[in-house]
């Protein structure tokens, strides 16, 4: 059937949307904020787990549920709030409630290998401009024992409700129709490229059954003009709904002021990898810290702990780290007089200690090797990879420049009419080279990044301060209306594909940095001093987004010399997500085993039998 | 009627008939408005050690401010990141005698560089909410009438409106910088309390023999304000100013570590959050980067306490006679 909404001019808005849902989710949680339940802030912030129909239950030796009675029945998850807000429209933003073990996930993705497996929807037929999904046999929703079969209409609903709300899959595909009873077509806007839309399938999940949705995806069928989807749009972020919904191994059972108990749901494919009843999600104190060391919870998905809890934690409690995907950054306002100037954001990236700002971060973060938007300088162990280096040739990773001389920073900013005197920098104008870098200021565990920016700044004479404010006042006021020189925020949306982190550099935070791509002229390939020259950013772009083999490559290779030259924001380091659990009543897998290498294992050991109660 | 009029009544007569020269005047107004109440602070241990204290913090500002000028000698570096090893212990390098935190900074040169913002802070609020008070509460009380009306209207909304959500509002719209306005938006409307209070005393004050008689002799109000009612509600002013600072001290130190107040200078209560953030309460290895911070609070607020508690005695003209030594006569029956 026909989308209305593929107009281009919506592309902006809809990036603007996920970004909004990004910084809700991702960051706030791995700014210590991570006690979020996974998916409570859409699609991009949770995180849910299985495994395909060949590995489900592959149950490992050592965590077999094994005989006997488990020795508890319920595995708790902490929450800092009161359950009985939620409601069940995990599109409505406001206090929505969608857990990752309530529903499942389209399918997983293994940080180490780079390969995707499919479970609650596989790709059946991918190319000639089309893709066909479908989903996972067996697979029902919890509103009968057993509910309804999860088919085609909940499937595309899925699909329409995510063009709805402008996410970024819906950015892919032009046309959809079902074509059996579990799976759809998707027409695809050209040849794009198979990784990079299996890359957006992740952290994507199925929980819109078309029964409630419908009345959504018939105005969608029906619209035709793009004010029609905006209030469809704006109805949709509205609704509430009062009902839960789900189709996970645990379903929801009752919620109190204190707690949301969901007890297994017997009927899903993996129920029997489950030896135990209930999944609570406990009210806990805000300090996650102290609820760690008390061992009041069994388990937290992702929590960003001080140095000292994990070093004196008890030996019942377990941690293990996975590539976050994502690090700090350093975004630049492209019109500010001084950071407009790619010579002086040269200058000032090989002014800054990427080494001391990850160290100072703590353990569990890396450098940024070569600072060009590629994911993957950081492993499992918390040591710093190349794995980065695989997204483009052998010659252009060794061609992109490191910024690890101050010395030539100096120069271009002599050769930009600055100078030095009295060991501090002054513009051509005479006055004082300065830098604020703003910072949320409730993101406690991103300070010393930035903190370590400003020391390096100030030791080489330029005025540089961090200027904290208040958390949702700087996302609102001033990083997404670029009101600011420098600030801070991820430099990735948690994808790995190149072209995502691409096209935030150049499409989705572009206006938040006041940059136009358009514009921009960095020097030539392998020539750093080079003179500056246009580049087309965004035909790049397009060529990408439906590019394969050597074509991706040397696209990549060109975008990445692009970024890595025009640094409109600056990748610091990459970080490792800690994922937490209570052993003293839990079999899990050790810290430095591969199957922690997926997001989250909190979400995929269940299903996978990876995650048992010890049994008497 | 305030001491130092009848005391510099003869002075000046001196002075004109050749008696006493000028110098001599100085140096009796000199005694009496300088020395007599460093005296008189001196006498009491509680003054005594309190204007220690805060004359301590005084310094720290003071060699803050020439460390980081660049004229001065660097007393005590700036604070930065790599100064030192990461989370030395407090005592263990005297290099970094207070230790250092998570970035390698020194704890030590923290504090120091904190210190000038804070005091400002804490000066701005003070200020700003005991001389909005006693403007208002004297103006009010002996001004009577519509005028009082007015103003009492005025303080008693200002007293009604919650302090702290107040706070909060104000600080995300505004986004002060400015030590100093951040020390007024503290104190929004702390002024209202004693602004009454005042009030109710300078009410009782007005019919007192001396002021009504300024008043026949046809002294203008702003002179009687001035010289009869003021001093007569100076101790009450001075130790709610000291008062004042300490509720901005723990005010901004909440509100700094709960993250509600910009900031962009080295703070206490940031060093806190950041310590208490980093794990300080789980681990002794960390513990002195949550306790230096929290021990430079409590003492400077010690310091106004015991400060304001023996400045009663400042006011006391009796007290204050007896120290001063170009005063004889007057306090004979009074000396011990």
């Amino acid at each position: 059937m026909p989308s209305p909404s593929k107009g281009s001019d919506s592309g902006a808005r809809r990036r603007f949307l996920s970004r909004r849902g990004l910084i809700r989710s991702g960051m706030a949680g791995a700014a210590g904020g991570s006690m979020l339940l996974a998916g409570c802030s859409g699609d991009g912030g949770g995180g849910d787990g299985g495994s395909t129909d060949d590995t489900a239950g592959d149950g490992s030796a050592d965590t077999t549920t094994g005989g006997g009675e488990p020795v508890v029945d319920s595995f708790v998850e902490p929450i800092t709030v009161n359950p009985t807000n939620y409601q069940y429209n995990h599109l409505n933003l406001t206090t929505p409630f969608s857990h990752a073990m309530q529903s499942d996930q389209l399918q997983r993705y293994f940080i180490d290998s780079e390969e995707f497996e499919s479970y609650a929807v596989s790709v059946e037929e991918f190319g000639e401009g089309s893709a066909v999904l479908k989903v996972r046999d067996g697979l029902t929703w919890h509103n009968g024992d057993p509910g309804d079969p999860v088919d085609a209409d909940d499937l595309y609903t899925k699909l329409v409700t995510d063009d709805i709300v402008s996410d970024s899959l819906s950015t892919l595909w032009t046309d959809i129709e079902r074509t059996g009873d579990r799976s759809v077509e998707l027409t695809l806007d050209g040849n794009v490229n198979r990784d990079l839309f299996r890359d957006a399938l992740n952290y994507y999940w199925l929980e819109t059954p078309y029964r409630m949705y419908r009345d959504y995806v018939e105005r969608w069928e029906d619209a035709s003009s793009e004010d029609t989807l905006a209030s469809l749009r704006e109805e949709l972020r509205n609704d509430a709904f009062e009902e839960p919904k789900g189709n996970g191994p645990f379903q929801f059972e009752e919620v109190t002021a204190n707690r949301l108990r969901m007890s297994k749901y017997e009927h899903h494919p993996d129920a029997d990898n489950i030896n135990w009843e209930y999944w609570d999600l406990e009210r806990v104190s805000t300090n996650t810290s102290s609820v760690l060391l008390g061992m009041e919870v069994d388990g937290i998905r992702n929590y960003t702990a001080p140095e000292s809890v994990r070093n004196d934690r008890p030996d019942a409690l377990q941690v293990a780290f996975l590539p976050a995907q994502w690090g700090h950054s350093l975004p630049f306002n492209m019109d500010d007089p001084d950071f407009g100037n790619i010579r002086v954001r040269q200058a000032i990236a090989e002014f800054i200690d990427r080494e001391a700002c990850a160290t100072n971060y703590g353990t569990f973060a890396a450098p940024v090797e070569a600072p060009s938007g590629l994911v993957g300088n950081i492993d499992g162990q918390n040591e710093p990879t190349d794995r980065w280096t695989n997204k483009v040739s052998d010659e252009m990773a060794q061609q992109l420049h490191r910024y690890r001389d101050p010395e030539r920073g100096r120069r271009l900013l002599r050769e930009e009419g600055y100078t030095k005197e009295d060991g501090q920098w002054l513009r051509p104008d005479g006055s004082r080279l300065s830098m604020p870098i703003k910072v949320p200021a409730g993101y406690t565990d991103w300070h010393p990044v930035y903190q370590t920016i400003v020391s390096n700044l100030k030791e080489e004479g330029i005025q540089s301060r961090m200027v904290t404010i208040e958390a949702t006042a700087y996302w609102s006021n001033h990083y997404l209306a670029g009101n600011f020189q420098a600030a801070s925020t991820g430099w990735t949306l948690q994808r790995t594909s190149p072209y995502y982190v691409f096209d935030m550099y150049y499409n989705i935070d572009a206006s938040f940095m006041n940059f136009e791509p358009s514009t921009l002229e960095v020097p030539p390939v392998g020539e750093p001093d080079g003179e500056l020259q246009s580049v087309d950013v965004e035909s790049l772009m397009s060529d990408l987004l439906v590019s394969s083999g050597e074509e991706n490559t040397d696209l990549t290779d060109q975008l990445a010399w692009i970024t890595n030259q025009s640094i409109p924001m600056l990748p610091i380091q990459e970080i490792n997500d800690q994922v937490w659990f209570t052993t003293d009543d839990w079999n899990v897998p050790a810290p430095d085993d591969p199957r922690y290498q997926s997001k989250w294992p909190l979400w995929w050991f269940p299903r996978n039998g990876n995650l048992t109660a010890k049994t008497a | 009627m305030s001491e130092r009029s009848s005391t510099f009544g003869p002075a000046d007569e001196s002075a004109a008939d050749g008696s006493a020269t000028q110098w001599e005047v100085y140096r009796e107004w000199f005694d009496i408005a300088v020395l007599t109440p460093m005296r008189v602070a001196w006498s009491d241990w509680r003054t005594r050690l309190g204007s220690l204290i805060v004359l301590f913090y005084l310094v720290l500002a003071a060699v803050a401010w020439v460390s980081a000028t660049d004229w001065g000698p660097t007393i005590v570096a700036t604070p930065s990141s790599g100064q030192g090893p990461r989370l030395t212990g407090a005592f263990q390098d005297m290099a970094y005698p207070l230790g250092t935190n998570n970035l390698g900074e020194s704890i030590l040169s923290a504090i120091v560089h904190a210190t000038p913002a804070m005091i400002q802070l804490i000066v701005a609020g003070a200020v700003f909410s005991t001389v909005l008070a006693t403007l208002i509460g004297v103006v009010s009380g002996y001004k009577g009438g519509a005028v009082d009306r007015v103003l009492t209207t005025v303080t008693d909304i200002a007293m009604t409106l919650p302090g702290l959500p107040l706070i909060i509002l104000l600080a995300a719209i505004l986004e002060p910088r400015n030590p100093a306005v951040i020390g007024i938006i503290l104190t929004i409307n702390a002024w209202a309390g004693l602004a009454r209070a005042i009030r109710s005393q300078v009410l009782s004050l007005r019919d007192d023999s001396y002021v009504e008689a300024s008043r026949v002799m046809g002294a203008p109000v702003s002179r009687i304000l001035k010289d009869d009612i003021v001093p007569n509600v100076m101790p009450f002013v001075l130790i709610n100013f000291v008062n004042s600072a300490r509720g901005v001290i723990f005010g901004s130190v909440a509100l700094y570590f709960l993250g509600i107040l910009p900031s962009s200078n080295p703070n206490w209560g940031i060093m806190l959050n950041s310590a208490y953030t980093s794990g300080a309460i789980y681990s002794l290895d960390v513990l002195h980067w949550l306790l230096i911070p929290m021990f430079a609070i409590i003492l400077l607020s010690f310091g106004l306490v015991l400060f304001a508690q023996g400045t009663e005695k400042l006011f006391n003209p009796r007290i204050r006679a007896r120290h001063a030594e170009s005063i004889e006569d007057d306090t004979a029956p009074y000396q011990e």
